[in-house]
């Protein structure tokens, strides 16, 4: 695929990966929670 | 005067501007030793992700990653899935996790928050002491590649070079602390993406778009475009395993994990790191690419991107290379003040004299910050072969030595001291055997090799030696309980 498979493979991994962490943060905020940090607990 | 010149001044006065401000913004934001030492959770998203992905990104990713493409082609930047990989598990396993432990116990670094998890005080010893000797050769190589860079712009001396980037960080780190340094990181972080940004699309351009560069590098040799060509395999296995181990240890990104404001940080940061990293690192790679096809006999690959930035910016070239010049500061004054920080809050205050006053102590790290600074750059001016080694394994052993036992603290019950023991002291020298006495006998890198010898190990050491007097305070307690 243009040109050569490697290259490609390389930069949709990295678009793929960056699209999972933008849907992770977007859809499952709470993950990142911590209880002891009272911004946090407000939200 | 030329245009160029014009040009290089503006952009060097605009760089001088930046550091002022940021030291006078930082100076009113740092009331406290944790606000100095690792800004008190007190960093919003988009700050935050600028300053990991500007700190992870150093000289060796621009310039060797561009010099690894244009030695091996392709094959030689497949081992950034190991680095992509590696920032998003860092992300996702280590963060999380690690912000609640830190901020049930207080811990203002790693030494101190695998103290309390394994309710071993010599640790923080140990991982300190671990911690200055593997950064200040990484600080060496940084001051050396900017030293380097200076005498090649500018036709400066190399010491003086060296005397005016190391007195430029050394100042601006211990005056600022790690709000200057957050802040810095973010102009640099912007520098550096809009160079890149103006950079690739002309490189690209000149060799006929992607594919068009694809098939120039399988003209020059069908191996440049596959997925291992002729770059030896316990290079290419043992560097991706490196770098997808390594981004769970650095102890300077590490602590870009602890300065997070709060959950909404985390969500803008997380994903943001993720683009800007890797954007660095797949823009040093095709810089590589390109430079091959358009200058085949450069003497080594480490000229790639300085060739690309004056053939493809003749005028506006200072702006990628004030971008480079960034990424050597972003890194080195991050990893200044970790160690300033290992040295002061974690050895010296942490263990040493552990009732002093929150002013005494925010001098003595500022102190701290100007030893560690000074010990690198009176290296750094006759660096020793050695340095370079122990550079390039320093990544895996910060995987070794930190990542193991956080990893294993944070997600096993059974954690104990044996564990910690086994990880921080015990992998380390075998990591340093096998890389001195058995790569070449063996033909196995060192970072996997020492892996697969460490995690049985630590496994065994954890089972065989369960630590009942540390269950009380850390298991048993139902508020400790991560």
């Amino acid at each position: 695929m243009f040109g050569s498979t490697a290259g490609t493979s390389i930069i949709l991994y990295w678009l793929v990966l960056t699209a999972i962490s933008i849907y992770i943060s977007v859809r499952h905020g709470e993950f990142f929670a911590t209880e002891t940090k009272e911004e946090d607990k407000a939200e | 005067m030329t245009t160029n010149m014009v040009i290089t001044i503006i952009g060097f006065i605009l760089l001088f501007i930046a550091i002022i401000a940021t030291v006078i913004i930082a100076k009113k934001k740092s009331v406290s030793v944790g606000d100095y030492l690792s800004g008190s959770g007190g960093l919003g998203g988009f700050v935050s992700a600028f300053t990991f992905s500007a700190s992870a990104a150093s000289a060796g990713l621009f310039l060797g990653g561009a010099g690894m493409a244009y030695t091996f082609g392709w094959p030689g930047a497949m081992y950034q899935f190991g680095s992509i990989t590696g920032i998003f598990v860092s992300w996702v396993v280590i963060a999380p996790r690690l912000r609640r432990l830190s901020g049930q116990y207080g811990a203002l670094s790693t030494p101190t928050l695998l103290t309390k998890k394994y309710g071993m005080p010599v640790l923080k010893l140990i991982t300190a002491i671990w911690m200055i000797v593997f950064i200040v050769p990484m600080m060496v190589v940084q001051f050396s590649g900017a030293g380097f860079m200076f005498e090649a712009q500018f036709g400066l001396d190399y010491t003086t070079s060296l005397v005016l980037f190391g007195l430029v960080v050394a100042i601006f780190t211990a005056v600022g602390g790690y709000f200057a340094v957050a802040y810095l990181d973010t102009i640099q972080g912007i520098l550096m993406t809009v160079g890149m940004a103006i950079l690739v699309p002309l490189a690209l351009v000149s060799v006929g778009g992607f594919t068009g560069l694809n098939h120039s590098l399988a003209q020059i040799n069908p191996a440049f475009v596959g997925w291992t060509g002729f770059m030896p395999r316990t290079l290419q296995i043992g560097l991706t395993i490196t770098f997808l181990v390594a981004f769970s240890g650095q102890p300077h990104l590490l602590t870009r994990f602890y300065s997070l404001k709060d959950k909404t940080a985390s969500r803008i940061a997380f994903p943001l790191s993720m683009f800007l990293t890797g954007f660095y690192m797949m823009a040093g790679c095709l810089v590589g690419l390109v430079t091959r096809v358009n200058f085949p006999d450069l003497a080594t690959g480490d000229l790639a991107m300085p060739t690309a930035i004056g053939f493809f910016m003749p005028v506006f070239g200072i702006v990628v290379w004030l971008a480079l010049l960034s990424a050597i500061m972003s890194t080195v004054d991050s990893l200044l003040l970790v160690a300033g920080t290992s040295l002061t809050h974690d050895i010296i205050t942490g263990y040493i004299k552990p009732n002093m006053s929150q002013k005494s102590e925010l001098l003595t790290s500022k102190i701290g910050v100007l030893v560690i600074c000074l010990i690198a750059f009176v290296i750094a001016l006759k660096p020793p072969a050695l340095i370079t080694i122990v550079n390039s394994f320093a990544m895996g052993a910060f995987a070794l030595i930190l990542g193991v036992p956080l990893f294993v603290g944070l997600y096993w019950k059974k954690a104990n001291r044996a564990t910690a023991i086994s990880a921080t002291l015990i992998s380390p020298i075998i990591y340093i055997i096998w890389k001195q006495f058995l790569v070449q006998s063996t033909s196995w890198h060192e970072m996997p090799a020492t892996l697969l010898i460490t995690i049985p190990l630590v496994i065994i050491a954890t089972l065989a030696f369960p630590n009942k007097s540390m269950e009380e305070p850390w298991t048993k307690s139902k508020e400790n309980r991560i």
